[in-house]
């Protein structure tokens, strides 16, 4: 997994009551249709935000990029990177994202539509 | 009628026309219809595609990037950036707004004239009130029916009763509104009464043609005056439209000053003075389920504080933006995520006296724009407001989404100290605009204003602006339906400028 899927799936883990994680949904189809939709400036901070979130933070905390740690350690990474000023803006672009990507999914849309 | 797709158009086109008019939002439509139910030959272009109700997806993503420009994602920059959302498609922004209708209020037609004594000659508040009664009409304006609301519309009648503030099922542009709660996405089934399916379809019914999938890159000039556009097709192909009497534009209060500044057309005004409508939002949990993705999107509104700048409004996001805004990631988020039905979010919209400045840098938009500290202090008030309505409307607690403050509270002491010595910074709140005005101000004055009070550019014959760019200030009040009414005299002041030639 790169670093950038490792960072959108551990934003949204799973739910529970009948709702998947957002790493048991296929986004091979979101992501090139998410690259021509979206202006620069968000795309530029998702791949801003991978670095930093996806890469030297959990170096620095961990020793390990993000995709290399298990479910536990990923949130982790997540919950301080959400306390410190730059990776919490920059959260705010990798939500956005995860959460298009999440709900552009039909099974998810219907499980929504049940509750 | 007469359409064609800007997408399928790969070799030069030439066309001729009385008017050009650039955009299709409310004012492209507006003055189209008038000027060619008036009989003269009108030519729209707009840069985005037609998108029938069918073909609205539910998902955000999917909806936002057939509709919205930049995904909605369009941000202002100053103090903290900002997202402004603007639709990109025929009919602009008005397929997928709230479909909320306000008039343009007496006072603030007042203020206007007290500051430009001329704007009272060329737009008579007489003339105004008639131009809105048509427009509302054609779209069917009426108060959203009690039947439909849905539980999040009827909380917030509920919290702004205990509290005796004035509040009002929201007039909006729908008939046989199902509660479908997917305004912001285009209603699937047609039933709102969008610029594209009423004014823009009178006027190809009078046989005005739409130009779609097309960019305007220029303004053309000849002898001194207007005299049409350049424009690029998706499909690739250069177009120019040569208009005899009126190239008006219609693209937005972004849009516009920056074809005027490319174009060559700048003057001391031109892209000054944007004004908008920060808005925040407040999200509280009730023990039974709101469902806020069904009932009329935005059906229900609170009015009395508007004398502060201040007007609240039931929100009706899809799962995907009310997710987003959730101050959360990781598990806490989807925990959130799972208990989405029990949320229910309402907003408040600023009459805010910030001003900005839109210019055109190395071929890119850029937007600047600051709050003020009195901006800051009213989001404030509202949020508190928003707390104590939701609270009263009996929900265990609320999450005003400010860094700085609690993330939940159910303490009324608490949104009383939000207010009172809650964060001063821009950065600690997270608004969102949607109303944007004043860039193209219309005044009587040329170092101060970018067109006359009848809505000639002051230095170019022959053209016009008839957007929300023209208004001299923003209105505190959801603007579509009177930049509807204001563009209709824009078209009878083209009309009357190109009668003696007729």
């Amino acid at each position: 997994m790169n670093a950038r899927d490792a960072l959108i799936t551990a934003m949204i883990p799973a739910p529970g009551d009948g709702l998947p994680a957002l790493g048991d949904l296929d986004l091979r189809g979101f992501w090139p249709r998410f690259q021509a939709a979206a202006p620069w400036h968000l795309r530029a901070g998702l791949a801003l935000c991978t670095v930093v979130v996806g890469t030297v933070l959990p170096l620095l905390l961990r020793g390990r990029r993000l995709a290399t740690l298990d479910a536990d350690g990923r949130d982790a990474v997540l919950q301080r990177a959400d306390r410190l000023p730059l990776c919490r803006d920059l959260l705010e672009v990798a939500r956005l994202v995860a959460c298009l990507a999440y709900f552009d999914d039909d099974g998810v849309q219907a499980a929504m539509a049940r509750r | 009628m007469s359409a064609l797709d800007g997408r399928s158009i790969r070799t030069p086109l030439s066309l001729d026309c009385d008017v050009v008019v650039v955009g299709s939002g409310p004012a492209g439509s507006a003055v189209a219809r008038r000027l060619a139910t008036a009989g003269a030959a009108v030519v729209v272009v707009e840069a985005g595609h037609r998108v029938a109700p069918t073909q609205f997806a539910r998902p955000a993503f999917s909806a936002m990037a057939a509709t919205y420009r930049d995904l909605g994602s369009s941000v202002v920059v100053g103090s903290a950036p900002i997202p402004y959302v603007q639709g990109r498609m025929v009919g602009g922004t008005s397929p997928i707004n709230g479909a909320i209708c306000w008039r343009l209020p007496r006072d603030v037609w007042e203020e206007w004239v007290a500051a430009d004594p001329a704007l009272g000659d060329a737009i008579p508040w007489e003339r105004v009130e008639k131009e809105t009664d048509e427009v509302e009409a054609r779209l069917d304006v009426r108060p959203t029916d009690p039947a439909i609301a849905g539980p999040n519309n009827e909380l917030m009648a509920r919290g702004a009763e205990a509290l005796g503030l004035d509040h009002r099922p929201i007039r909006r542009n729908v008939v046989g509104c199902e509660g479908l709660g997917r305004c912001m996405q285009g209603c699937p089934a047609g039933h709102k009464r969008s610029v594209d399916r009423t004014l823009l379809q009178d006027a190809e019914a009078a046989g005005a043609r739409l130009l779609t999938g097309t960019t305007v890159r220029a303004i053309e000039q000849a002898g001194g005056r207007a005299v049409g556009i350049r424009a690029r097709t998706d499909g690739g192909a250069e177009v120019r439209i040569q208009a005899r009497h009126a190239v008006v534009l219609a693209a937005s209060a972004v849009q516009t000053p920056v074809l005027l500044l490319q174009s060559g057309i700048g003057s001391p005004a031109t892209g000054e003075g944007f004004a908008a409508h920060p808005g925040l939002s407040l999200s509280g949990r009730f023990a039974e389920p709101v469902r806020m993705w069904t009932g009329a999107t935005q059906g229900h509104e609170v009015t009395g504080l508007r004398h502060e700048g201040l007007k609240f409004e039931a929100l009706g996001y899809g799962h995907a933006i009310m997710a987003a805004r959730i101050p959360a990631v990781g598990r806490p988020l989807a925990a959130a995520i799972a208990d989405l039905a029990h949320e229910a979010t309402w907003g408040v919209a600023l009459r805010a006296r910030a001003r900005g400045r839109v210019r055109s840098l190395l071929g890119r938009t850029v937007v600047t724009y600051s709050l003020t500290p009195w901006d800051i202090q009213q989001l404030r008030r509202g949020l508190r407001v928003l707390g104590e309505m939701m609270l009263a409307a009996g929900a265990e607690h609320v999450s005003p989404g400010v860094r700085g403050a609690p993330a939940h509270t159910s303490s009324l002491q608490d949104l009383v100290a939000l207010e009172r010595d809650g964060p001063r910074r821009a950065s600690a709140f997270r608004p969102v605009m949607t109303h944007l005005f004043g860039t193209c101000r219309m005044g009587s004055d040329p170092l101060r204003s970018v067109v006359r009070p009848d809505f000639r550019h002051h230095g170019l014959p022959g053209l016009y602006v008839a957007d929300s760019s023209v208004f001299p200030s923003n209105t505190g009040v959801n603007p579509q339906v009177s930049i509807m009414a204001l563009a209709s005299l824009c078209a009878r002041s083209v009309l009357a400028a190109a009668s003696p030639a007729a």
